[in-house]
This record gives C-alpha cells, structure tokens and sequence, in this order.
C-alpha cells in the first residue's frame, strides 16, 4: 500500500520551471533513481519521507493536509525530498483489525532505505506509528499532524513532534448567533464513526453554555439521504454545523467530497463549519481552522528536522482559529449584512455587482440612450413644428394660388364683362322686342316663340360663363380627380378667349385624338394653363400685328404628357428662362411675380416638371410634364 | 332721297346682332347685319340713309378700325359704338375719331331708341347738307376755265384791275367775266359767292 511519487508527478508540481527545464529534470530524476538503486547507497540521497494517511488518501478533510503539505514540501524543498505515501486502512474498518502485518511491511520496505520523516495526518496513523516506532523505526523522526490538539497523546519520545490544529467549537457556534442573531436551532452534520461520536460529546461540551439560547439537532444517527431531507425542511430560524462526515448512521462512507455541495444545495438554511476545507462551496464562513496555514506550518517544522534538529525540541503550539472569512455570495443569499461581521473579518468571492463591474459601460450606454431619447424627442418636435409648418404653408400656398386666380380674373374682368354683357344684352333686347310684339294685333306669335327660345339660349350661356368663373374661383377644398388634358384646355380657353380677342390675340389648340388625363385638381390644372397662357399675351403685347397663341398636348412617354403653349411674344432673355419662375420675379409693370412661381408649384407638387424656352423664329414657348393618371396602353 | 333709313349691325355676336335686329325691325326700323368688319366692308351700303351700330369689342378687324376705314373712304354713316362697361380708352379714341355716340351693353329699349333716331336725324341732316353742296358743285362745274379762274381770285377779295393784270386782259373782260360767274352760280351778292367757294373748300387753298 505504499505508493512512491513518481518522479514526473514531483516536477509536475514545479509550476515556476519551464517546460524545456521540466524535461531535462525528468531525465535527471531517472538518472538518479538508477543510480541509487544500483549502488544502494548515495553521496546526496535525497531525504525519504513518508506521508502516514489515516484514512483513504482523498478523504476530506485530510485530502486537504496531504494536499497542501506535499505542495510545500516540493515548493520548499524540490530536490531533497523523495517523498513516499501509504495510507493506514484498519482507522476505518469497525472492530480495530490487526494492523501489524501493514506494520510489518512497513518495516521491511524501509529496511535498507532509513526514512528521514514520517508524517502522520489524523489520530489512528500517529498512534500506529508510536506503537510501532521502537521496533520498526527507532530512528525515524514523526512529526504529527492532522488531529485535534486533544485527540494527542504524545510518546515523549524525543523524536517526535507536533503541529496541531485546536478546534473552539463554542467559537464557532457563537460565529453562527453573531451573523445571525435570530439563530435558534442547529442542526451538527456528524457522521456515525466513534471519532464522530467523540466530536459530538466535545462540541456538546463545548456549546453547553449557550444551551439557552440556541437548540441543537444532531444528525449523528442519520443516513446522508436523511439528513439532505432533514436540512431541506429546517424550521425557519435554523443553521447547519457542518462537524465531518466520514461514515453516515447507514455505514455509508462519504468521503467523496460531494457531501457539502449537496448538502448546500439540499438545505433551507446557511451551513457553518470549523474549517475552511469547504470554504468556497456553500460554507458562510467565519472563524475556521486553516488547513493550508497548519500544512505551511507542518513543512516548516519537518524541513527543521531534514535540516537535523531534535524533533522534540521543535514546539509547536496548537494552532486556532484563522481570522475569520467569509463568503460574500452566501452573505447575500441569506441577507447577512456585513456590517455584523467582526472587523478582522474577509469576505471573499465577492462578485462584482452589474454595477460595479460595469459602471462606466452602464454610465456610458445610459449617456447614449438619454442622449438618443433627447435627440429622438427633439428629432419629433422637430417633425410636429415641420408638419404644422408644411400644413401652414401649404395653406398659405392655397390662399396664394386662390389670390392667383383672383387676380388674373380682376385683369381680365373687361373681357370677362363683355363676355358676360353679350347674352344679357341680348336677353335685353329680346325682351324689348317682345313687349313691342306683344302690343301689336295680332301679335307675331312665331317670332314671339324664337325670341323666348333665344332668351333661353342667351340665358344659358351667361350662366355657364359664370359657372366657369365659379369653378376656377372656388375657395373649398381641393378635389382631387382624373383630368382630361383636353377638356382643362377647352375650359381655360373659354375664359381666356374674350380677353384674347379684345388684344387681337388669335388662340388655337388642336384637340388631341387620344384621351390624356393626369391626376390634380381641375381647378390646378386649369390655373397653370391660364397662368401660362396671361404670361403669353402679356409677352405679346408689343409684338407684331401677327399675335398668336397655340396650345399642345402630347404623350411624351407611356406615363407623361407634355402640354405647351407657345406664343409670338418677344421671347424671353436667355438668362432668365430660369429665373422668371422664382417668385415675385416680374418683367410687367403691374405683375404679381406669382403667376409663373405658382404655376411651377402646381406642376411639381403633382409630381411635374415646367421650363421656359425661347422658339426658333420667335416667341417663347412654355412646357411643362405630368404623370399621365393612367399610362395609355 | 325719301328712302327708308337703313340700321347697319355689326357685332361678331350672333345672338347679340339677332335680338338687336329684332328689337329695331319691330320698332319699324331698317336693318342689316354683319358678323364682322370685314363682312361690312366687303358689302357696303349702297345708301346713305341710316346708322351703323358698332361693337367695340369684335375679333378680327376691330370697330375702331372700321371707324377709321369709313373715315377714309368718306363715310357720312354715324357710328354709334356699343361698348361694355369700363372700356375708357376704347371710347375715348372712338370720341376722339368722331363717334357719334356710345352704349353700354346691355341698353335699355329707351336709350336705344333715342340714340339711334338722334343718329338718323343727325344723318339727315348731313345728307341734306351733303345735297347742298353738291348742288353748288353742279352749278361752279358750269363755269369755264376762264369764269373759274375768275372766280377764284374774286373771292380771295381781289380788284377788277388787279385781276385783268394778272390774267393780262382787260377790266372791260373781267367785268363780263364776272357778271356770268354771278349768274351761272345764281347769286346776286359777292358774299354770297365767298359763301360757296368757302363751302367747295376753294379758300383752303
């Protein structure tokens, strides 16, 4: 049962050395075993030491001695120790079996190779080796370790020594009611093994003062699947010792080192212990012994022997309680504030909260988000101030283009009065000639019947004058529709025609076959063709007897329609063709400036395009484009 | 010279001219009409006696146009100018070119009626006036070279002596000269005789 390091499990524990170094020691390490077994005895043979377990080697706690001890031994002294393990079995076998045969072995495995230290960790392999020590190796140096101070009895022998751990269990439970106050159960998590049993009388001892205060529940005689049921229904009000746990009431070992987890997972209450074996897997903390701190102290005191002092003379006082520790994240599952805690206590495994560990993104991320809504909200005020501006200004776009309209009819109103005048003089005179047809005998009942149907007639007439007039001054909303191209034209040459007549201005417009129609409001359409059609008489003003105007129409593409409308005016400056549909840009005494800036508004808000050019052998000719509301097949 | 005046229309308003027609005809009036000035033109009245009814306001040859063509070509026809309201400069140019007179469209029956019958009479009066004068034409076209050249210098104020000197001829010629001039012009006074060389426009000369 002794098993000997091999040499590349020592140097794997050298984690300073490189790997190129690790591989020569490795070849060294060979070497010399060879050679110490081939002459049997060395110049520099390293020191032989032997690491006594009590019970399985990975048994916690004393996984956790043997653990830490080995790794200061080797980081203490890497190349002087040849360092042997075996482990004592019958410490967990009931009814104390023999172990002199293991004793036996012992003796002769070690015969002609002296060991320099023995370590002994817990009680049954201290006891062992002083029993067999005189015998076996009278020689041979124990160091103790591992076991409670009181468990110790010493051999007085002067190579032997001591480093042990002192358990304060009152301490430990008065950790408990200190950190949480409102403590009033305990439950001991022990195992059923007579070691056990031992502690239970001990930690009884030793909370028997604070029996009135606190209530304890012992799970000594519980299987481990009892006591996970047992700590999962804790009256509220309750904590767990977590004491050891080596053999369950069912003889179950658990030495597995799942047992805390577990039980931490099963339990409705904080787990407390004495030792910070499980420091780190679900214990709160507190005062606790500390392994790693006894081990450094063990390897201290065996390196003093290696070194050639008596062990005897080496004093070790039992070592206590570390300052206490805790665990942050089991602080903050059972609402411990750590404001409680004694001052000398370390919380560790703090975990940064979200805001401690990500202050100046969440800083950062919050600036930008208030920025974005500051930006988002002005951004939409932005939209409500531009919405009502758009609605106020196409408002006063509308009122302009009503003005427009106005307007040119005001220009216009001689014609248009004329216009008006010739059915109204002619109803007029009908009448009078009735009445002096009437007054004759017998009265001319033919003509009298000629004359009322010519009334009539001039009636109508009048009437569709005024009704045109009407139309293209309407103030109600717009209405949106399919225009035709060749009725838009009709209508604007009805009203502009007496106007054209009374300036000698001859006006043609050849009807376009197909039907052309574009999507506006008649009266739109209506006010950018006679806008067009002033702005060319008043170019022809001081032109030529030879005075024409001519409107086209014509599809362009399978989606538009150019109108034109050409005059014999006297053209328009090349440097202006642009310019002159910007507002109040006015070549007439008496113009607005808005005829051609509105008439540009129009098209384009229908989706238009309109431009000025001068024509080959005189004359300005206007054009401007539309969808076509349907596009011809 | 007793015909019935004769209402001349022109207005390019079919309906306009219609009605006017029909108003005046069963008021007892003449009429013609014509859709345009050109129309008018093209066929002028052949008679003297009437009026012309004009609208100002016509496509193609205009009425102030017309105006001035008649003008030309001696028209005694009074033009009475039918005009729409506001039509200032229209109708101060057509006063201007001797209109006889304006209405507004539409006219009463009465306004009508009035202005055109003081049209016609005005149109009497210048053909009566017209009638004279082409009388006195009659009579000065039975003069001889020599009695007109007589007769030119005595109603410019001049001398028997003066005028035999200036024709080279005796004051005894003159004398006879004179006496037929004032026979075959039948007037009896020298004044009287100013009087029809003023009015054949002799003078301005």
């Amino acid at each position: 049962m002794v098993r000997r390091q091999p040499a590349m499990f020592r140097v794997s524990r050298m984690p300073l050395l490189g790997r190129a170094k690790l591989r020569i020691l490795v070849v060294l390490a060979v070497l010399a075993l060879l050679f110490v077994a081939v002459s049997g005895d060395a110049i520099a043979a390293p020191k032989r030491v032997l690491l006594l377990h009590s019970f399985a080697q990975d048994f916690p706690p004393w996984s956790e001695y043997s653990k830490n001890i080995r790794a200061e031994l080797f980081q203490t002294m890497p190349r002087d120790i040849d360092l042997f393990e075996a482990t004592l079995e019958t410490a967990r076998m009931p009814g104390n079996p023999d172990d002199g045969p293991f004793a036996e072995y012992l003796g002769a495995l070690f015969k002609d190779r002296p060991l320099d230290l023995v370590i002994t960790i817990a009680a049954p392999a201290s006891k062992f080796f002083q029993r067999h020590r005189q015998r076996l190796f009278p020689k041979t140096p124990l160091l103790v370790t591992g076991m409670e101070q009181r468990l110790y009895v010493t051999s007085g022998d002067a190579n032997e020594t001591s480093v042990l751990p002192a358990i304060d269990f009152q301490a430990a439970i008065k950790n408990i009611l200190q950190v949480l106050p409102t403590t009033e159960r305990i439950a001991i998590v022990l195992g059923a093994s007579p070691l056990e049993r031992y502690w239970k009388e001990q930690i009884g001892i030793a909370v028997e003062p604070l029996r009135d205060r606190v209530a304890l529940t012992w799970f000594n005689d519980l299987s481990f699947e009892e006591m996970l049921k047992q700590v999962a229904n804790l009256p509220p009000k309750s904590a767990v010792f977590f004491g050891a746990l080596a053999v369950d009431a069912a003889g179950v070992p658990q030495n597995d080192g799942k047992v805390l987890p577990r039980l931490r997972a099963a339990s409705n209450a904080p787990i407390f212990s004495f030792e910070d074996t499980n420091f780190g897997a679900g214990l709160v903390g507190g005062p606790m012994l500390s392994i790693p701190e006894i081990s450094r102290r063990v390897v201290d005191v065996a390196a003093r022997i290696l070194a050639g002092e008596t062990a005897a003379n080496i004093r070790t006082p039992a070592v206590g309680f570390a300052a206490p520790r805790f665990d942050w994240r089991e602080l903050q599952r059972w609402g411990i504030e750590e404001a409680i805690l004694s001052p000398a206590s370390a919380v560790e495994f703090r975990q940064p909260t979200f805001w401690g560990e990500h202050r100046w993104a969440i800083i950062t991320i919050a600036s930008v988000l208030l920025l974005q809504a500051v930006l988002i909200s002005a951004l939409l005020f932005e939209r409500v101030r531009r919405r009502r501006a758009e609605a106020a200004s196409r408002q006063r776009f509308f009122e302009m283009t009503q003005m427009n309209r106005s307007l040119t009819v005001s220009a216009m109103s001689s014609s248009i009065a004329h216009e008006l005048n010739q059915p109204l003089g002619a109803i007029l005179n009908n009448a009078g000639a009735a009445e002096v047809l009437l007054a004759k005998s017998p009265p001319d009942i033919d003509q009298l019947r000629e004359i009322l149907a010519d009334i009539r007639k001039d009636d109508a007439r009048a009437g569709e004058i005024i009704g045109h007039l009407r139309g293209f001054l309407r103030t109600n909303e717009r209405s949106l529709g399919e225009v035709s191209i060749n009725r838009a034209i009709a209508d604007v040459l009805q009203i502009v025609e007496p106007e054209a007549a009374k300036r000698g201005i001859a006006i043609n417009y050849d009807h376009v076959p197909q039907e052309l129609s574009v999507r506006a409001d008649h009266v739109h359409l209506q006010q950018v063709l006679l806008n067009l059609a002033l702005n060319g008489m008043d170019a022809m003003t001081d032109a030529t007897p030879n005075r024409r105007m001519v409107f086209q129409a014509s599809q362009v593409s399978d989606a538009k329609v150019e109108v034109a409308v050409l005059d014999s005016g006297t053209g328009i400056p090349e440097h202006r063709l642009t310019e002159i549909f910007d507002s109040f840009v006015t070549t007439k005494q008496h113009g607005t400036g808005l005829g051609l800036s509105i008439a540009r508004t129009i098209v384009e808000m229908y989706g238009g395009k309109i431009w000025a050019e001068n024509r080959q052998h005189g004359g300005a000719a206007f054009r401007f484009v539309l969808p076509l509301a349907r596009s011809a097949a | 010279m007793t015909a019935a005046p004769t209402i001349h229309i022109v207005d390019d308003d079919a309906s306009f001219r219609t009605s006017m027609s029909r108003l005046l005809r069963a008021s007892g009036y003449q009429t013609t009409l014509y859709e345009s000035g050109d129309a008018f033109l093209k066929q002028p009245p052949d008679d003297n006696a009437g009026c012309i009814l004009l609208d100002l306001q016509m496509s193609g040859v205009q009425g102030l146009e017309l105006q001035e063509h008649l003008a030309r070509i001696g028209n005694i026809l009074p033009i009475i100018f039918l005009t729409a309201h506001g039509d200032i400069r229209g109708s101060v140019q057509a006063i201007k070119a001797g209109a006889e007179d304006f209405l507004p469209k539409p006219v009463s029956r009465e306004a009508l009626f009035e202005c055109v019958d003081r049209a016609l009479a005005r149109n009497v009066e210048q053909r009566q006036q017209q009638d004279r004068l082409s009388a006195m034409r009659s009579l000065a076209a039975r003069l001889t070279p020599r009695e007109a050249e007589v007769f030119s210098l005595v109603v410019r104020g001049k001398l028997n002596k003066q005028i035999a000197h200036e024709l080279g001829t005796s004051v005894r010629t003159i004398k006879a000269h004179r006496q037929a001039v004032m026979e075959k012009l039948d007037v009896k006074s020298i004044a009287e005789a100013v009087s029809i060389a003023e009015r054949l426009g002799m003078l301005a000369e």
